[in-house]
């Protein structure tokens, strides 16, 4: 077969190679569970593909895959389906999904924020979005996410005894 | 350090290889054909292709050209140029996908508000660029352009190509720059459509047919407006220029004296009057007027008309009026009010 890359905006295989990782991330930092965050990656750039959008910026295209995989990963989550079944991975005993003990502890404190510190906690230190453009992903205004951004660093550091998450 | 262990936490948090594979299959399945096509196939389209050709060729041709489509229009009928065919889809600015762009004020207000003039000397601006880009050979993708109500300029993209492939439009965002455009897809091509101009032109020529036409880009067709009926040998001949019947938009203006006089070819639809091909949209018939006779102003009315007094009648106004002006103040004034009831009263008893 014919082996012509997938084209959308550019060449969509290079755009799901660079944001599969944090397609996935989010997802699995709001859904808990690796076959939902699977799931919402397959589901994101199919909707990116059908939509076919042109984006001026590479930032635009980031806060739309962002978005677009936060609106996933809340349907998901809602529905009825899920609020019945409770996925293994939320489980207790259940692989954490990194190598080191010390990175499965932070995710796990990471983890058992609410949701609300927990998505800005995530994309501000391991997607490195400023507060702008996660009130943008987010939709909310830039200073509930410090302030949202604040608290949870607070949280964080009791969890972690002081480790990691020390401010801006 | 901390960084680091983010940064090492970030590259472990990928998909499972199945989720990759489901959704290479998923996108696989969604994208067109064409794509997918092997080379098998591709040579096996050909050949059907080659048989239908060779089959069409055989047959005789006793079938006579079905006549083109037209509708008529009354007088005062608004239903005209418009259609429904505009059919916006990604405009640039306009993205509302998680990306506010600060576009140029258009003039318009949330809820459909509006204020002052649209600027659209940027759309008119990119059209330019866009001409230059194509150095006055247009590409067959290339289906027209025009300036919205927003000022900015919409480009017409052939719809054969592949509605996923946004290398068009990155070309003409290219071009542009930070101008405002957008897209839309149309089903002719410019080039088409002029070719189908000219052949309109060598049919109507010469003919005695009062007619006007033009190519209106926001519809991606051609708008022939005729006063009386075309017979059907003409309508056949225009059937064989546009087969589909959707490229020519007939309109039989009745009771209306609204085409000119004679065959004419209007300007570009962007004023750009450098193309010397059959094009554009339709205008005032410009030869027609006598140079050395020429007055500026409308007449409503011919002289001879007893209603209208001759411009050296005596207009003397029957009928007083007030201009609004304020003349003839006192310069002062006046010390002491005395009211009219007083004035009216008999002397002995002020």
């Amino acid at each position: 077969m014919e082996n012509k890359p997938l084209r959308t905006g550019g060449e969509l295989e290079e755009i799901i190679h660079r944001y599969q990782n944090m397609v996935y991330g989010l997802a699995l930092a709001r859904t808990g569970s690796a076959a939902d965050a699977d799931d919402v990656f397959q589901e994101t750039f199919l909707a990116y593909y059908r939509a076919g959008k042109t984006f001026r910026e590479e930032e635009h295209r980031k806060a739309w895959l962002l978005r677009t995989a936060l609106n996933l990963s809340r349907r998901i989550t809602a529905s009825t389906y899920r609020s019945k079944v409770v996925p293994l991975e939320e489980g207790e005993g259940v692989a954490l999904p990194f190598r080191e003990p010390e990175e499965n502890r932070v995710w796990q404190a990471l983890r058992s924020l609410a949701e609300d510190y927990r998505l800005p906690i995530y994309l501000f230190y391991f997607e490195e979005l400023s507060t702008q453009e996660i009130a943008r992903v987010l939709a909310i205004r830039p200073g509930a996410v410090r302030m949202r951004l604040s608290r949870g660093r607070d949280q964080l550091r009791t969890l972690l005894k002081g480790d990691y998450f020390h401010g801006e | 350090m901390e960084n680091e262990l983010f940064a090492s936490m970030r590259t472990q948090l990928c998909p499972s290889e199945e989720a990759k594979r489901t959704l290479q299959a998923k996108l696989e399945q969604i994208m067109p054909k064409r794509r997918r096509s092997s080379l098998w196939s591709g040579l096996a389209a050909a050949a059907c292709a080659a048989f239908a050709l060779g089959l069409y060729s055989a047959l005789p041709l006793t079938t006579e050209t079905k006549p083109h489509s037209y509708i008529t229009l009354e007088a005062g009928d608004p239903a005209a140029v418009k259609s429904d065919y505009r059919q916006e889809t990604t405009a640039q600015g306009a993205d509302k996908g998680g990306e506010e762009e600060e576009g140029p004020n258009t003039g318009d207000l949330p809820g459909g508000a509006y204020i002052g003039e649209v600027p659209v000397q940027p759309g008119a601006d990119a059209y330019q660029l866009l001409m230059d880009h194509f150095g006055g050979v247009r590409p067959d993708w290339y289906g027209g352009a025009y300036v919205t109500d927003r000022g900015s300029l919409m480009v017409l993209l052939v719809e054969d190509k592949d509605p996923g492939d946004k290398s068009l439009e990155l070309e003409v965002l290219k071009t542009v720059g930070d101008l405002p455009v957008g897209f839309t897809s149309a089903k002719y091509s410019r080039n088409d459509l002029e070719r189908m101009n000219g052949e309109l032109l060598a049919l109507l020529d010469g003919r005695g047919i009062s007619a006007s036409w033009g190519i209106y880009d926001d519809q991606n067709r051609i708008v022939l407006d005729v006063s009386e009926p075309l017979p059907d040998d003409l309508l056949s001949a225009i059937a064989s220029i546009d087969p589909a019947d959707d490229a020519i938009l007939i309109r039989v203006m009745e009771g209306q004296a609204t085409v000119t006089p004679d065959l004419m070819k209007g300007p570009d639809p962007m004023g750009d009057s450098v193309d010397p091909v059959p094009g554009g949209v339709t205008a005032p018939h410009v030869d027609a007027v006598d140079p050395e006779g020429e007055d500026p102003a409308p007449h409503l009315a011919t002289e001879d008309t007893d209603d209208v007094p001759a411009p050296d009648e005596d207009l003397d106004a029957i009928e007083p009026y007030y201009d609004g002006g304020i003349r003839e103040l006192p310069d002062k004034r006046p010390g002491k009010v005395e009211s009219a009831h007083h004035d009216l009263l008999p002397p002995e008893k002020k």
